[in-house]
């Protein structure tokens, strides 16, 4: 999974909803259209997107093309907790490095 | 892939100060979330409301300003249930100030809650970039070892 495009791929409401969707149930493109209120041509489009952030597998079901979440898409558990501790470990060090923040305390 | 993830970064102030910001409320919101209970005895609360992600924990182990043990969890995340895992924080004096090393131990192995703790985050990053913050990491400099 590429972080950046992941999250990319997530900066938008329709697709994160895609996401929820198929994260339980693998669902053709209709079904999530149809839960979305959305035509399938911009479900398509959103998938297509996940897809190449990693996001979503497609697979095959007899003629029926299902989409589910990708779980390598989000195994790397490691990457999540690398990005989560060295954005906050990065804002602590930005406070601590502030000389009006260590005068006033 | 249960393995510890760690990761140390040079903080430019005593350990003192470094441990207020692990230990006193309006400190820790300050880097780290915008609502924070925290109790920082042995058994004591370990609560911050990170984006929207409710962390929930206990102090397990404190040895001021040395070293801070905590169980974290996120309350409603069947992938990592309040108190499961752990963030063992150690603070050690250098010439400009303190090394803090992070450990986050005994994280969710099988998939399924790997799966849910990923989203998670995720979605705690996702409310904050859409509250129009950059939760980008090009402020600071993540890489261990290779920072100042």
């Amino acid at each position: 999974m590429n972080p950046d495009a992941a999250l990319k791929a997530l900066a938008e409401p329709h697709r994160r909803a895609i996401l929820k969707l198929v994260a339980t149930d693998p669902r053709p493109v209709g079904d999530i259209a149809g839960h979305l209120d959305i035509t399938p041509q911009a479900v398509s489009r959103h998938l297509k997107v996940l897809h190449e952030a990693g996001l979503v597998d497609e697979r095959r079901e007899g003629t029926r093309h299902l989409f589910v979440v990708n779980p390598a898409g989000f195994s790397a558990v490691q990457e999540f907790l690398a990005d989560f501790w060295a954005e906050h470990l990065g804002q602590l060090k930005a406070i601590l490095q502030d000389p009006d923040d260590l005068a006033r305390e | 892939m249960t393995e510890p993830f760690a990761i140390e970064v040079d903080l430019p102030a005593p350990a003192e100060k470094v441990f207020q910001h692990l230990t006193d409320p309006a400190a820790m919101i300050r880097w780290m979330g915008q609502h924070a209970e925290l109790q920082p005895v042995p058994g004591g609360a370990f609560e911050i409301d990170i984006n929207g992600v409710p962390v929930r924990g206990q102090y397990l182990e404190i040895d001021p300003p040395r070293r801070v043990l905590v169980s974290w969890g996120v309350a409603g995340n069947p992938g990592m249930p309040p108190g499961t895992t752990r963030v063992e924080f150690t603070l050690t004096p250098t010439a400009t100030g303190t090394r803090l090393r992070l450990v986050h131990s005994e994280l969710p192995a099988d998939q399924a809650s790997m799966h849910a703790t990923g989203w998670e985050h995720f979605l705690g990053r996702l409310t904050l970039a859409a509250a129009g913050a950059d939760p980008g990491p090009d402020a600071w400099n993540p890489a261990p070892g290779t920072g100042t």
